[in-house]
Order: structure tokens, then sequence, then C-alpha cells
């Protein structure tokens, strides 16, 4: 399957890479099938819309960038996502990116979670407080950079 | 919309397994108890408002394929910097 896309032009797509998002992502209901797309050597990957061309979201992976992700999966989704002890699951964000790049924020309220196992795919909502909708991508991995080496204090002899 | 009148400590019930309570009221603000099985979800609508909006910013963000090498360079910016203290 052939898909013209507004930012990578035209990608040839596997039927098998498609990711069904039941519920598409809060704001675009109607859009229902995503694929995955990496960067390579970036943090960053996409989720490019299968079914609108001009629809792509940059993503990463929280904990990329903050301290100690960790997410509780809420049980429908877990159940919407069939989600069992052998499925390969992954969480990321979807970034926004504004004009200054460096303010460049990840929603951690509302993660994507991909079921690579089932290629399935939901955005969920984090019923952890501390989960904002707006985190500051350079200054949380600051911020995780200097917790992680107070964890490791003194095995790091740097 | 079925509209239903109920006093503090009265609820209802819908479907046969989640019950909405009124806990408490006061001035413009009622407290709601909602007692549901695990497998349904509950949250504030605000929320998903929220997200909706912050989506849709995303998905305006312009930037192009190409330039999310760029992206990544900020973080080699600022991790050296991050080293030095």
């Amino acid at each position: 399957m052939q898909l013209n896309t507004s930012r990578f032009g035209t990608l040839e797509i596997n039927e098998n890479d498609v990711y069904f998002f039941k519920y598409g992502v809060f704001g675009f209901e109607n859009y229902k099938k995503f694929v995955f797309l990496n960067e390579e050597e970036s943090m960053f990957s996409w989720l490019q819309s299968v079914d609108n061309p001009d629809l792509a979201f940059v993503i990463i992976r929280p904990i990329d960038f903050y301290y100690n992700y960790i997410l509780d999966l809420d049980l429908p989704d877990a159940n919407d996502l069939m989600i069992d002890d052998n499925s390969e699951t992954e969480i990321f964000c979807i970034v926004v990116i504004p004009e200054d790049t460096s303010m460049m924020t990840g929603n951690l309220q509302g993660p994507i979670i991909l079921n690579k196992s089932r290629m399935l795919g939901k955005q969920v909502i984090s019923l952890n407080p501390e989960h904002k909708l707006k985190h500051f991508i350079l200054d949380e991995l600051k911020r995780k950079v200097e917790l992680e080496k107070g964890d490791k204090a003194g095995e790091d002899n740097r | 919309m079925l509209v239903l009148t109920r006093k503090k400590n009265e609820s209802i019930i819908i479907g046969d397994s989640v019950e909405i309570v009124v806990v408490d009221i006061k001035g413009d603000q009622i407290k709601i108890g909602i007692n549901a099985p695990k497998n349904i979800s509950v949250h504030r609508k605000e929320v998903y408002e929220e997200i909706q909006r912050e989506n849709i910013l995303a998905a305006q963000s312009n930037i192009k394929a190409g330039k999310i090498k760029e992206l990544d360079q900020l973080f080699k910016i600022k991790k050296p910097d991050v080293d030095k203290h």
C-alpha cells in the first residue's frame, strides 16, 4: 500500500505494520490507523496517520527524558490493547514543538501505548498526578541526568 | 439527556455496576463519588479536552521530517552543561 504523505513523500507501507487505534487519538478520533516511523540515531520517532497523510506526530519515549518514568496502566486500557504477559509493548508521548524548539514539551498525561504483539495502539490517560500535559523535555532531561547521577553516586568515577 | 434531582447522600445506578453518589454539596461545588468496576474508566472531562487541544497543537508543529536531527542536537548541547557541575 502506498501513502503520499506531506512530510515523508511517498511511503510504501506494509499492511502488517499498521497499528489500529480503536479510538483514534484525542482530537483525531476518526483516524484509526497509524504507522510507527523510526528516525535513525534519534530520540524521536513519528506516528504517521494512514488515513490522513498530512497528520503525523513527533513522539518520544518518556523513559528517555523523564526520571524514573512508571506508568500504571488502567485495566480498561490494558483490555483495549489486549495486553497480556507475553505482549511486547512500548510507551511514547506526543511532542509539541514550538517555534523555539528548545521549549518543546512532552505530554505525559496522555501517553501512547503500542502493543506490538497485536499491532494495537491507544492514547491513554495517566492516573499519576505528576504526569502533566506539558513537560519541558530539555529541563526534564537535565533533571533526569542529575538525579540518576545521584542514584549511582560512588559508582561513577568520571 | 435524562435529568434527575438528587439530595446529598442519594445516588444513581447506571447499568448493573456503576453507582454515582452525591457525597457533598457546598455552594456551586458538588462532590461526587463513583463506584464502578475496574474495567470502566472514569476521568474528568476537562482532561480529555486538554489532551485533545494538546494533540491538535502537536499536529500543527510544522517540523519537517529532516529537521528532527536538529532536535537531537539540542540534547547534545544540554548534556555537557549538566556534566560540568
